[in-house]
C-alpha cells in the first residue's frame, strides 16, 4: 500500500492527510482539531450531465436518461433488507444527506458520536445498490413531487430558462433532477449498468473533515474495499459535443406568482483553450473571479448606483460555473425594472472590458477571495465539498491561496474579452402573473 | 480516534455598564473571530417595525464613511471582514444584531482586530443623520425595500404556510408578527423616530457584546470597553415570554395560492416557558415526532403513505410552540392530515420504541455538541437562554438530556394541544 502523504498549509492552518489505495480510490482527511463534529463523506465523479458516455472496455456510446444519476442516489439509500440508511444513521445521531451536481454526487454522513459505525455504513450502502421494478416505480413518484417543488420555485425556473438558452448542445443544458417525462423511461437495469459504471472506486474519493486519526480512516476504508474485490479498470470516455460560443437564445420570459420580477443574465465562454496545464486554468478561474467581484461586487460604484436608484430590491448576486470545454457566469436580482437592470450591468461589464478593470477594486477582490478561503477553512460542510468538486475538475483546492497571490490584473482582463460579448449573452426573467 | 480535549461553551463575563456586558469564548479551532453586539426589546407591535429597519439603515453609511459603498470598501479592506446586522424574534423578544467577522491576524498582513472594532462600533454608534433624524434618502429606500422582503414571503412557500399558521394561532398578538415587522409600522416609521429609537435602544436595553474566537479575553475586553461604552441611561427591563396553550378544538383555515403542491400545517402550543425544565421532555417529544428521519412523521406520511416528499416538526422552545408540516398534493389533504394527528397521539401516549427513545437521544446530543462548532451557535444559544431567564451552558443541556425518558414525554404531552390546521392549498398553475 502506498503510505500517505501529509501536507500542511501554514498560510490556511490548514492539515491535510492523503493515498491513494491500489484499486484507485483515493483517501483524504482534512484536520480540524477541537471541532466536535466529523463530516464523512464518499464521492464519485459522475452527475447530471453524464447522460452520454462509452464505457471501459466498450467502443460503441451508451445513452442514459435525463435525471438518472439523481435518481440513483436517492435509490442507494434503500438498502436490500428493505431498511433505509437514513433511519439507520438517524438512529445512530447522524445525519446523512446527499447531493448530486453535474459531475458529482456525494454520499455524506456528520456525526458527533460511532464514527466507525456511520464510517462503515457509508462505504456500504453506497457500493450495494438494490435496484427492483417495484422499487424504481416508488422512486418516481417521489421524485416526482420534488420536481413539481422545482416548478413552483421561481429561482429555480429562471436558472433554468438561463440555462436552456444559454446552451445549444452541451450536456450543461441537462437538469440534474429529469423531466417527469425522462425519469419515467428509468429502469433497474439502467440504475445497475450507471452503478458499475460510474461507482468504481477509481472514480470516487473518500474526504474525510475532523478531530480524526488518519490511521483510522485508512484502516476502515482498507478493511472495506478488501472484502469487496475490485479489479483494475480503464477510464470513461465522456461524449461531449463542442458548444458553439453564441447562445441559443438571447432572452426568455416566463410568468409566474412572484412578488417582483426575477432576473438572470448569464455570458458564456471559455477559460482556456482545451489540453492546458491544470494549474494554469485554476489561475484564469481565480482571475475570472476577481473580475467579477471587482466589476460588479459590492465595492462597485455600479452596484451602489443601482441600489440607490432601487433597480436592485433583493438577492442580488453573480457566479462564475466551469464545465468540460466551457463556462459561463451569470448576475442576476429581483427587481421591478429588470430590462434597467440588464442594460446597467451589461454597460458595466463592457466599460470594464474595454477601459479595464479598476485596479483599486482588483486589489480589494483579492483580499476578499483571501478572507473567503479562510472562511471556508471554518466550514466543515463548504471545506469539503470545495475540495472534492476542485478534485472532480482536476484541480487543487489548497494551491488557491498561492494562486491569489499570483494571479494578475491581465488574467482578469483576459476572461472579461473573452466572455462579454453581446452573441455571449442571454437573459432570463420570471415576470408577475398579469 | 484523536483526543483533543474537549472545549467548554462558557462564556466568561466582564461588566461594561449598566445592562451591559462583553461575554468572551477565546477558541483556536476558528481562523476567523466573531463579534456580536446583542440588544434585546419587548417584542412590541410599534416597536418591533423599527428595531427591524435599523440595523438595514445602519449598513448605509455612518459618519466616517457615509455611503453604503464606503462602509464595504472600508470592510473589503479588512480581507473581507463581514459587517451585518438583523433582528431575531426570541419568544416575546426582538434581538437586534450588529456583528463582525474577520480574518484572525496570524493569517494576514496587518492588525485586524482593533480595526474590526472600529468599523463595527463605527456602524452601532455613529449613523449617518441629518437635523434630528436619520438619513431621509436611506430611510425612505429601506423602508421601500423591506416591505419588498415582506412581500417577497409569497416566493417561498413553506415560510408561507408557517407564518400564515402562525399569525392565525397568535392573532392580535406581537407574536403574531413576521421578524421584519408590519408593512403598517414600516410605513410608520420616520427618519426621526428612527433616530429615537436608535438612541432609546442603546441607551436602555440590554445589551451584550460577544465575542468568539482567537483572543485574549482581557486584552479583548480593554479593546471593547474603549470603543463601546458610552453614557447608559435606566435600565428597562424587558420581561420573559408568555406562553398559553389555550383551550378549545383546533380551528381549521384554508387558503389558496397558485401553486402545485399544497402544505398542510398544525400548529401546536404547550404552557411549558424555555426555563421550565420540561422543555427538554418536550424536545423529546417533537423529536419523536418530527424531528428527525426516524421520527414518525417522516416515517409515516412520507416512507408508509409516499404523501409527501417532506414531512417534518420543529418545536420553539422560547415561544412553546409545535408545528408539524408536510408538503402534499392537495388530493389527499383528509388522508395526511389524519395520518399526522395519529402521529401526534401515539406520541403523546407514549407509543414508541426504545430505539426510538435511544435515537432521539443521541440526535438530540449530536445537534447541542455541534453548535460548539460554530460562533453563531454558542452565542445565540447563550443569548436566547439568558433572555427567558435560563442561561444554562450547552454542557449543562447537554447533561439534561441524559435524563429524559418516556414517562417525561408522555407528561409533557399532557402541557401540549392542537391549536390550529392550517392548509396552505394549492389551485394549480403556478406559471403560465
Amino acid at each position: 500500500m502506498v503510505s500517505p502523504v501529509t501536507q500542511t498549509y501554514e498560510a490556511l492552518g490548514q492539515e491535510v492527510v492523503s493515498t491513494t489505495l491500489p484499486n484507485g480510490l483515493k483517501v483524504v482527511l482534512l484536520r480540524k482539531p477541537g471541532y466536535q463534529r466529523k463530516y464523512l463523506t464518499f464521492s464519485t465523479h459522475y452527475g447530471g450531465m453524464d447522460s452520454v458516455f462509452i464505457r471501459p472496455g466498450e467502443s460503441q456510446p451508451t445513452h442514459v436518461p435525463d435525471g438518472i444519476a439523481h435518481f440513483l442516489e436517492h435509490k442507494l439509500f434503500e438498502e436490500p433488507d428493505g431498511t433505509n440508511v437514513l433511519d439507520k444513521y438517524s438512529r445512530m445521531g447522524a445525519s446523512p444527506n446527499a447531493y448530486t451536481g453535474q459531475n458529482y454526487t456525494v454520499y455524506l454522513c456528520s456525526l458527533v458520536e460511532q464514527f466507525d459505525e456511520g464510517f462503515d455504513l457509508l462505504l456500504d450502502y453506497v457500493q450495494n445498490p438494490h435496484f427492483t421494478d417495484e422499487n424504481v416505480h416508488k422512486e418516481q413518484g417521489i421524485i416526482e413531487q420534488e420536481i413539481q417543488m422545482g416548478l413552483d420555485s421561481p429561482i429555480r425556473m429562471v436558472y433554468y430558462n438561463l440555462i436552456d438558452s444559454l446552451y445549444q448542445v452541451h450536456p450543461a443544458r441537462i437538469r440534474v433532477i429529469g423531466s417527469v417525462e425522462s425519469i419515467h423511461q428509468i429502469t433497474k437495469e439502467l440504475l445497475y449498468a450507471c452503478h458499475d459504471t460510474f461507482y468504481h472506486p477509481s472514480n470516487m474519493v473518500v474526504a474525510v473533515a475532523g478531530d480524526v486519526d488518519f490511521d483510522d480512516v485508512l484502516r476502515l476504508t482498507a478493511r472495506d474495499m478488501e472484502a469487496r474485490n475490485y479489479q483494475p479498470r480503464g477510464s470513461i470516455e465522456r461524449v461531449i459535443p463542442e458548444e458553439p460560443l453564441e447562445v441559443r437564445q438571447a432572452e426568455v420570459r416566463h410568468k409566474m406568482q412572484v412578488s417582483r420580477p426575477n432576473v438572470l443574465m448569464g455570458f458564456k465562454g471559455r477559460l482556456m483553450a482545451d489540453g492546458g496545464d491544470q494549474r494554469e486554468y485554476h489561475r484564469r478561474l481565480i482571475g475570472a473571479e476577481l473580475a467579477l467581484d471587482a466589476v460588479l461586487g459590492r465595492s462597485t460604484d455600479e452596484y451602489w448606483n443601482l441600489y440607490e436608484r432601487s433597480v436592485i430590491a433583493s438577492r442580488y448576486g453573480y457566479s462564475l460555473t466551469t464545465y468540460p470545454g466551457v463556462s459561463h457566469f451569470y448576475v442576476g436580482c429581483e427587481t421591478e425594472e429588470p430590462e434597467a437592470f440588464r442594460d446597467r450591468i451589461t454597460d458595466a461589464l463592457v466599460k470594464a472590458r474595454d477601459r479595464g478593470i479598476d485596479a483599486e477594486r482588483f486589489e480589494e477582490a483579492r483580499k476578499r477571495a483571501i478572507g473567503d478561503v479562510l472562511s471556508a477553512m471554518d466550514d466543515l460542510q463548504l471545506l469539503v465539498h470545495l475540495y472534492v468538486t476542485h478534485h472532480f475538475d482536476g484541480l487543487d483546492l489548497f494551491e488557491r491561496r498561492e494562486l491569489l497571490n499570483e494571479v494578475s490584473l491581465d488574467e482578469a482582463q483576459r476572461f472579461l474579452g473573452e466572455f462579454v460579448q453581446e452573441n455571449r449573452r442571454a437573459y432570463s426573467v420570471i415576470e408577475p402573473l398579469s | 480516534m484523536a483526543t483533543s480535549p474537549v472545549e467548554t461553551s462558557v462564556f466568561q463575563e466582564f461588566p461594561l455598564a449598566t445592562g451591559m456586558r462583553l461575554m468572551v469564548a477565546p477558541t483556536q479551532k476558528f481562523k476567523r473571530t466573531r463579534v456580536m453586539v446583542i440588544l434585546h426589546d419587548q417584542l412590541d407591535a410599534e416597536r418591533a417595525s423599527k428595531g427591524a429597519l435599523l440595523p438595514f439603515i445602519q449598513k448605509r453609511g455612518t459618519e466616517r464613511y457615509p455611503s453604503g459603498m464606503d462602509l464595504e470598501r472600508a470592510a473589503g479592506a479588512l480581507y473581507d471582514a463581514d459587517l451585518s446586522g438583523g433582528v431575531y424574534k426570541v419568544g416575546d423578544r426582538q434581538l437586534i444584531t450588529y456583528s463582525l467577522d474577520m480574518v484572525n491576524d496570524q493569517y494576514v498582513d496587518g492588525e485586524l482586530f482593533g480595526s474590526g472594532l472600529d468599523l463595527l462600533a463605527e456602524m452601532l454608534y455613529r449613523p449617518v443623520t441629518e437635523g434630528d433624524g436619520l438619513k431621509e434618502e436611506y430611510v425612505e429606500q429601506e423602508k421601500r425595500f423591506q416591505i419588498g422582503r415582506l412581500r417577497a414571503l409569497v416566493n417561498n412557500k413553506i415560510a408561507l404556510a408557517r407564518h400564515r399558521c402562525l399569525e392565525e394561532m397568535y392573532q392580535g398578538q406581537p407574536f403574531a408578527q413576521h421578524e421584519l415587522g408590519s408593512e403598517e409600522g414600516i410605513m410608520a416609521a420616520d427618519a426621526r423616530s428612527l433616530l429615537d429609537h436608535h438612541r432609546l435602544i442603546l441607551n436602555t436595553r440590554p445589551m451584550d457584546v460577544y465575542i468568539v474566537g482567537d483572543v485574549d479575553p482581557e486584552r479583548a475586553y480593554e479593546e471593547v470597553r474603549k470603543r463601546f461604552v458610552g453614557d447608559r441611561g435606566a435600565l428597562s427591563t424587558v420581561e420573559t415570554t408568555r406562553v398559553n396553550k389555550g383551550v378549545g378544538e383546533p380551528r381549521e383555515v384554508v387558503q389558496e395560492e397558485r401553486m402545485n403542491q399544497g402544505w398542510l400545517v398544525l400548529g401546536l402550543k404547550t404552557d411549558i416557558p424555555r426555563k421550565d425544565p420540561d422543555r427538554y421532555g418536550m424536545m423529546f417529544l417533537n423529536g419523536v415526532l418530527g424531528g428527525f428521519v426516524h421520527s414518525k412523521l417522516f416515517a409515516n406520511v412520507r416512507e408508509k403513505a409516499s404523501l409527501a416528499y417532506t414531512a417534518s416538526s420543529s418545536y420553539d422552545a422560547n415561544k412553546g410552540l409545535l408545528m408539524a408540516i408536510a408538503g402534499i398534493d392537495v388530493n389527499k389533504y383528509d388522508q395526511a392530515l389524519e395520518i399526522m394527528r395519529k402521529q401526534i397521539d401515539d406520541t403523546v401516549a407514549g407509543d414508541f420504541s426504545d430505539e426510538v427513545l435511544e435515537a432521539t437521544r443521541r440526535g438530540l446530543r449530536s445537534q447541542y455538541r455541534m453548535r460548539l462548532d460554530t460562533a453563531d451557535g454558542r452565542i445565540l444559544f447563550h443569548a436566547g437562554g439568558t433572555a427567558e431567564g435560563a442561561p444554562e451552558s450547552i454542557e449543562e443541556a447537554t447533561a439534561a438530556i441524559e435524563r429524559i425518558g418516556r414517562e417525561d414525554i408522555v407528561r409533557v404531552g399532557e402541557r401540549l394541544r392542537l391549536d390550529m390546521v392550517f392548509f396552505l392549498k394549492g389551485s394549480g398553475m403556478s406559471s403560465e
